[in-house]
C-alpha cells in the first residue's frame, strides 16, 4: 500500500481504490467480526465502511494515515450497526471447527465462555480490546485511530478487562453449581 | 503482583481467542458487492478552500491558500459582474454550491410510489429491540433487557421490568395469557414475567444459547441456537418437557419461531432449512430447504395459504413457502432489510430499512407475484427495519432508530 496509490484513489481512481481494498479488506473484516461478533452484521459494516471510505476519501487529510482512517471508518460502521435494532442471525464461527486441536470439546467450551463474556461488553470496550489484543496497537495508536483522548482509551481497556475477568469468574462460579430452576 | 500476572493471563487468553475466532478472509462476494457499490457512488467534491487546509506541508499549505485566494477572487469578480459592474463579464447561472456531496442519480425510478400513512400515536421508548403482543397489549424488549408494556388505552409505556442487563441482540420475546417470556442467550436463561405482578417470577435455565421464543398457551418453545434443538417448556411446571433436534450443533442454528397452520416453524441458517414441528407429537413434519440467497435467519409471517420468512444477510429476501407441499414457491426481493412481519388483511407486511436513505417504508408482499405491491411511509424520518405486530385494532411498528414505537390505524393498510 503506497501513498501514491492512496492519492490516486483520492482523485477518483477506482483501480487504485480496488488495490487498496484488496490489501486491507481481510483485516477490516476481521476487525468488524471481532467487534460485532456476528457474521452478517460484520459483513454489512465492512461493506458500509468501504463505500463510505470511497465517498469520503477526498477528505482524507494525510494519505500516510490512510490505514488508521480506514479502521476508524470500520469502527464507526460497527457502532452504527450496533445501534440498529433489528435482530440478526447467531454469529457464525464455523471456521472454529477447522482449527480445533487436542480436545475439541474442551477447546470449544472455553472459546464459548470467552465469547459469552466478550459479548457482554459494550461495543466501545470491545473495540479497544480488539485493537489492543488483535491489532497489537498501543494506547496512543488506539487513541489516534478512534479520535479519543489517551485517558479515555486507557479507561475503556481497564473497564473492559475488569468486566471480562468478572464475567469469566462468574461463569466459573455458575459452572461449579448444580443446574436448577430459580423462582423469584 | 498477582493482579499483574492475572492481567497478563487474561491478555494472553484474549489474544489466543481472537486469533482463533477472527476470520482470515472476507467472503469474496461481500467484497465484490462493496466494490460494485462504490462504482455507482460519487466521491465527495472538495472545494478549493477545503483542499487548502487538507495538506499539512508548508509549501502545500501556501499553494492551498493561493488556490483559496484565487477562488475567493473569482467569487468576488463574479459577484461584482452580477451586480452589473466590473469587467463586463456576463455571469452565467451556476448551481448553488452545496456542502453535501451530490448523490448519484438513480438508474430508474422506483416501481411503486410509497403512499403516506399517519400514525395515531408515537410512543417514546429507549432502544426498543423487539415487539410482542398478547392480543390486547404490546410488549417491548429493549436492548438493555428491559420489558415494558404499552397500554393501548392510553398509548403510555408502563414501568420497566428488568430481566438483567445485556449488550447483544440475541434475545427473544413472546407474550400470551401465560405471561411474557424472554430469552437471554448470554446466560442461557428463559425469563417468565408476570404481567399482573409486574415482575420476573421465574428464571429457567434453558439450553446453551436460547434465542427465539414462542408461547402458544399450552407450551413455550425456545430455539437453542448452538445445540441445534428446539426446546418445549410446560408453562404449568416451568420445566423442559421435550427436546426436538432440528439441525446440527454449532453456530447459526435454530433462530426464530412461529406458530400457524397446526405447526411450529423454525428457521435454521446453518443448514439452510425451515423445519416444521407437530406440536401434538413434537415430531418433525417437514424439513424444507431454503434457497441459498435467502438465509432463513429472519422471522415468520403465516397466512392461511402461505408461510413467509425474512432473510437477514445479503440482498434482503422474503421466502414464500407453500404449506400444502412444504416447498419454496417464490422469493420476494426487498429494497432494504426487514425483520418480523405482520399479517394484515391476509397479506404479509414488513417494515423495510432502506438506510442510509430515508424514510424506510412498510411493504406489502403479494403472494401471487412474490413482489412488493404496496408501500406506506409513516413519516419522513421513519427508519424501518423493526418488528411489526397487530394488537388492539392497530398495527404497531418498532422505529428503533428513532427510539419510538408507532401506532398505525389498521384501516390505513387497505387504502382504496
Amino acid at each position: 500500500m503506497s501513498v501514491e496509490e492512496v492519492e490516486r484513489a483520492m482523485r477518483g481512481d477506482h483501480d487504485a481504490f480496488g488495490a487498496l481494498m484488496g490489501a486491507s479488506a481481510n483485516r477490516l473484516y476481521a476487525l468488524a467480526s471481532l467487534i460485532l461478533r456476528d457474521t452478517d452484521r460484520a459483513q454489512d459494516a465492512t461493506q458500509e465502511a468501504i463505500v463510505r471510505a470511497w465517498r469520503e476519501l477526498p477528505r482524507l487529510r494525510d494519505p500516510e494515515r490512510f490505514e488508521a482512517w480506514l479502521r476508524r471508518m470500520v469502527v464507526n460502521a460497527c457502532y452504527d450497526e450496533g445501534r440498529r435494532t433489528r435482530r440478526r442471525a447467531e454469529v457464525s464461527l464455523l471456521h472454529l471447527a477447522e482449527r480445533q486441536v487436542v480436545d475439541p470439546t474442551v477447546r470449544f467450551a472455553e472459546s464459548e465462555r470467552i465469547d459469552h463474556a466478550f459479548r457482554r461488553l459494550p461495543l466501545e470496550q470491545r473495540t479497544t480490546l480488539v485493537l489492543q489484543h488483535q491489532f497489537g496497537m498501543s494506547h496512543v495508536e488506539i487513541a489516534e485511530t478512534l479520535g479519543l483522548p489517551v485517558g479515555t482509551v486507557k479507561s475503556r481497556i481497564r473497564y473492559g478487562t475488569a468486566a471480562m475477568r468478572a464475567a469469566l469468574e462468574a461463569d466459573d462460579r455458575v459452572g461449579s453449581q448444580p443446574a436448577g430452576e430459580k423462582t423469584a | 503482583m498477582t493482579r499483574e500476572r492475572s492481567d497478563r493471563d487474561l491478555a494472553a487468553l484474549l489474544e489466543a481467542w481472537m486469533d482463533e475466532v477472527a476470520p482470515t478472509a472476507i467472503p469474496v462476494p461481500v467484497l465484490e458487492e462493496a466494490f460494485a457499490r462504490t462504482m455507482s457512488a460519487s466521491q465527495v467534491r472538495l472545494y478549493p478552500w477545503e483542499r487548502a487546509v487538507r495538506r499539512t506541508s508548508p509549501s502545500r499549505r501556501i499553494a492551498g491558500f493561493a488556490l483559496a485566494a484565487t477562488a475567493a477572487l473569482l467569487v468576488a469578480v463574479l459577484a461584482f459582474g452580477a451586480l452589473g459592474g466590473g469587467l463586463g463579464m456576463t455571469p452565467s447561472p451556476s448551481p448553488t454550491p452545496s456542502a453535501t456531496p451530490v448523490p448519484p442519480s438513480s438508474p430508474s425510478p422506483p416501481a411503486i410510489v410509497p403512499g403516506p400513512i399517519t400514525p395515531t400515536a408515537s410512543i417514546p421508548a429507549d432502544q426498543p429491540m423487539a415487539l410482542a403482543s398478547d392480543g390486547t397489549s404490546v410488549w417491548i424488549l429493549t436492548a438493555t433487557g428491559l420489558v415494558q408494556r404499552i397500554d393501548p388505552a392510553t398509548n403510555k409505556l408502563g414501568a420497566a421490568i428488568s430481566t438483567g442487563a445485556t449488550t447483544d441482540a440475541y434475545q427473544g420475546i413472546s407474550a400470551d395469557r401465560s405471561g411474557v417470556w424472554v430469552t437471554e442467550s448470554n446466560t442461557a436463561t428463559l425469563f417468565r414475567v408476570d404481567p399482573v405482578a409486574h415482575k420476573v417470577v421465574t428464571t429457567i435455565p434453558v439450553g446453551n444459547t436460547p434465542k427465539g421464543v414462542l408461547t402458544t398457551g399450552s407450551a413455550v418453545w425456545v430455539a437453542d441456537v448452538r445445540s441445534g434443538t428446539v426446546l418445549r417448556i410446560d408453562p404449568a411446571t416451568n420445566k423442559v418437557v421435550a427436546t426436538v433436534t432440528v439441525g446440527p450443533t454449532g453456530d447459526s442454528g435454530p433462530n426464530w419461531l412461529a406458530s400457524g397452520l397446526g405447526s411450529i416453524w423454525v428457521g435454521i441458517p446453518n443448514n439452510q432449512t425451515v423445519v416444521r414441528i407437530d406440536p401434538t407429537t413434537n415430531a418433525i413434519q417437514a424439513t424444507i430447504p431454503i434457497p441459498v440467497e435467502a438465509s432463513p435467519c429472519g422471522s415468520f409471517a403465516i397466512t392461511p395459504a402461505a408461510v413467509w420468512i425474512t432473510s437477514c444477510g445479503g440482498p434482503p429476501k422474503v421466502t414464500h413457502i407453500d404449506p400444502t407441499t412444504n416447498a419454496v414457491v417464490g422469493l420476494a426481493t426487498l429494497d432494504g432489510t426487514a425483520y418480523t412481519p405482520a399479517v394484515i388483511d391476509g397479506a404479509p407486511w414488513v417494515s423495510v430499512d432502506t438506510s442510509p436513505s430515508l424514510p424506510g417504508a412498510l411493504n406489502r408482499i403479494a403472494a401471487a407475484t412474490n413482489a412488493v405491491d404496496l408501500k406506506l411511509v409513516p413519516g419522513p424520518t421513519f427508519g424501518g427495519g423493526g418488528d411489526m405486530v397487530v394488537a388492539a385494532g392497530s398495527v404497531w411498528v418498532n422505529d428503533g432508530g428513532n427510539n419510538r414505537i408507532l401506532r398505525l390505524p389498521l384501516a390505513g393498510f387497505t387504502p382504496g
